[in-house]
């Protein structure tokens, strides 16, 4: 009992530097904190359950949500757990860190909001051959080829059948590739391998089929 | 002269923090930073995850909304109850604290998206979106949990939990969701629960059931782990009667995060579903058990 009050002591002590260290502002708010530790160390609350604790820092909340009066509270009243004798409201920092979170979350799921909004796409497809990088290796040909989903769908397992069509309609050589995964409005790159070069017959591209999520 | 006003503290502030006098400007970036560090810490796992990855060109729109302001926002509000990533508790906000470690989970999400090559030229701007933000949650968890995970300085120094206040039912069933959402997350996105449901007979998800009841039990009331104080009174007092709701609210867990990544929707038979949130709640039995032994 004697020792609970001689660590109660102390903290009000402590208190007392910290404010004249910490200048006006803080210390203008240390005042009334130092009233209310002192008050609840009069009321003989020290040490009470979490409970008791717990109400009354419910009730003491500040405005911004914050269990500061209910914290300094605790502190007041169980020094083993007091890491901090000044409860001063946030700096410009962490006030900044809250509002840009709250911007940046508005606005992503803005964002997603409104694409959601947007009127649904058939399912299409772009292809570019990226001629310049057609290449011979080891005897066969290379073709690179980006494939992008234009539709609104994602879609799983996407096989894309490309084949060298000769100038009388014949299809002399095809590959098919599959794409595991293609969200809407994305692109992958994809490289084809045929025996014969490319370059004097027509590139046609046809979708074989795909899942749907 | 510097003044502080109701809301803001200027930044000349200094405080006293276990002996060492401190701007307070540093004392939160530290926080800050120590949220940073645990939101990696637990979260990269589920960066480096494929299945997260494809999930985000998958998930509707309308349910990663819903998952980033319920699981996501709400979910963190109750770790900082029990942790966050402040020491000390007269400085917890836990409805700022929350938004704060979205977004510390957000910087921490693009950094590493971009730094693994999920970010490129040819990624529509929409899969990118979608992909932070479902990253951000589990991101975000780990800010809200990082002392818990990582520790602070005098981290024994007494009870520095926001929600000590709750009733001890309360704190029992959030600690079941809290601690079922946080280990669970791993594994939801992955394809294994459907393969392994796709695979078991009635008889199989019926063992799976009883065991994880029994598992259960097992964790927190035979196997001594924590020394538990049940408090007075309480709904869930009877060992049996908790063992049960935390089942079922640890199944109701599963079923919202398979929800979450798109694999349950309305149109999922009730033959598909339920095998379905038994295996995974398995899982969130597992976890929400250890949940309530470590929050």
């Amino acid at each position: 009992m004697s020792a609970d009050r001689e660590r109660s002591e102390d903290a009000e002590e402590r208190r007392d530097d910290g404010g004249q260290e910490s200048g006006d502002g803080a210390g203008q708010r240390n005042d009334g904190k130092q009233e209310d530790g002192r008050r609840e160390s009069g009321d003989g609350r020290r040490g009470s359950d979490s409970d008791q604790q717990t109400d009354s820092g419910s009730e003491q909340q500040d405005d911004d949500g914050s269990d500061r009066d209910g914290g300094s509270e605790q502190q007041g009243g169980d020094s083993d757990t007091s890491t901090t004798k000044q409860d001063p409201p946030p700096t410009m920092l962490e006030w900044g860190v809250r509002i840009a979170s709250l911007v940046a979350l508005l606005a992503l799921t803005g964002y997603i909001l409104f694409m959601a909004f947007q009127p649904p796409k058939e399912t299409r497809f772009e292809y570019t051959v990226q001629r310049d990088d057609i290449a011979e290796r080891d005897g066969e040909w290379v073709v690179p080829v980006r494939v992008k989903n234009t539709g609104s769908d994602s879609l799983l397992d996407l096989e894309v059948k490309l084949a060298l069509v000769a100038a009388d309609g014949s299809v002399v050589e095809e590959e098919v590739l599959s794409i595991p995964l293609i969200g809407r409005g994305e692109s992958r790159r994809t490289v084809y391998w045929f025996a014969r070069d490319p370059a004097p017959y027509e590139l046609r591209f046809d979708v074989t089929g795909y899942k749907l999520p | 002269m510097s003044t502080a006003s109701s809301w803001v503290s200027p930044l000349s502030t200094v405080i006293e923090t276990e002996g060492d006098q401190q701007k307070l400007w540093v004392h939160e970036a530290r926080d800050l930073a120590r949220g940073f560090c645990g939101a990696l810490f637990l979260a990269l796992p589920l960066l480096y995850t494929l299945e997260m990855w494809e999930r985000a060109r998958v998930v509707p729109s309308w349910d990663l909304v819903l998952t980033v302001v319920l699981i996501a926002y709400f979910g963190n509000v109750g770790f900082v109850l029990f942790n966050g990533f402040k020491p000390e508790p007269a400085r917890k906000s836990a409805w700022f604290d929350a938004l704060s470690a979205m977004g510390i989970g957000l910087l921490a999400a693009v950094i590493t998206l971009y730094l693994i090559g999920r970010y490129t030229l040819h990624t529509p701007p929409e899969i990118m979106v979608k992909l932070l933000l479902l990253e951000m949650v589990p991101c975000s968890f780990g800010a809200s949990l990082a002392i818990n995970q990582l520790g602070a300085r005098k981290s024994g120094g007494g009870d520095r939990k926001i929600a000590s206040g709750l009733s001890t039912d309360a704190r029992k069933l959030l600690g079941t969701a809290l601690g079922a959402t946080m280990f669970a997350f791993n594994v939801a996105p992955t394809v294994e629960p459907q393969l392994v449901t796709y695979g078991a007979s009635w008889w199989h998800t019926l063992a799976l059931l009883l065991f994880s009841l029994a598992v259960s039990f097992v964790m927190v009331f035979f196997a001594g782990f924590v020394e538990r104080d049940d408090g007075e009174g309480g709904v869930l007092r009877s060992r049996w009667t908790e063992t049960i709701v935390s089942y079922l609210l640890s199944l109701a867990v599963a079923g919202l995060l398979l929800w979450m990544f798109g694999y349950l929707s309305a149109a999922t038979p009730p033959g598909v579903a339920v095998p379905w949130i038994v295996t995974m709640g398995y899982v969130t039995t597992l976890a929400g058990s250890a949940g309530r032994l470590v929050l």
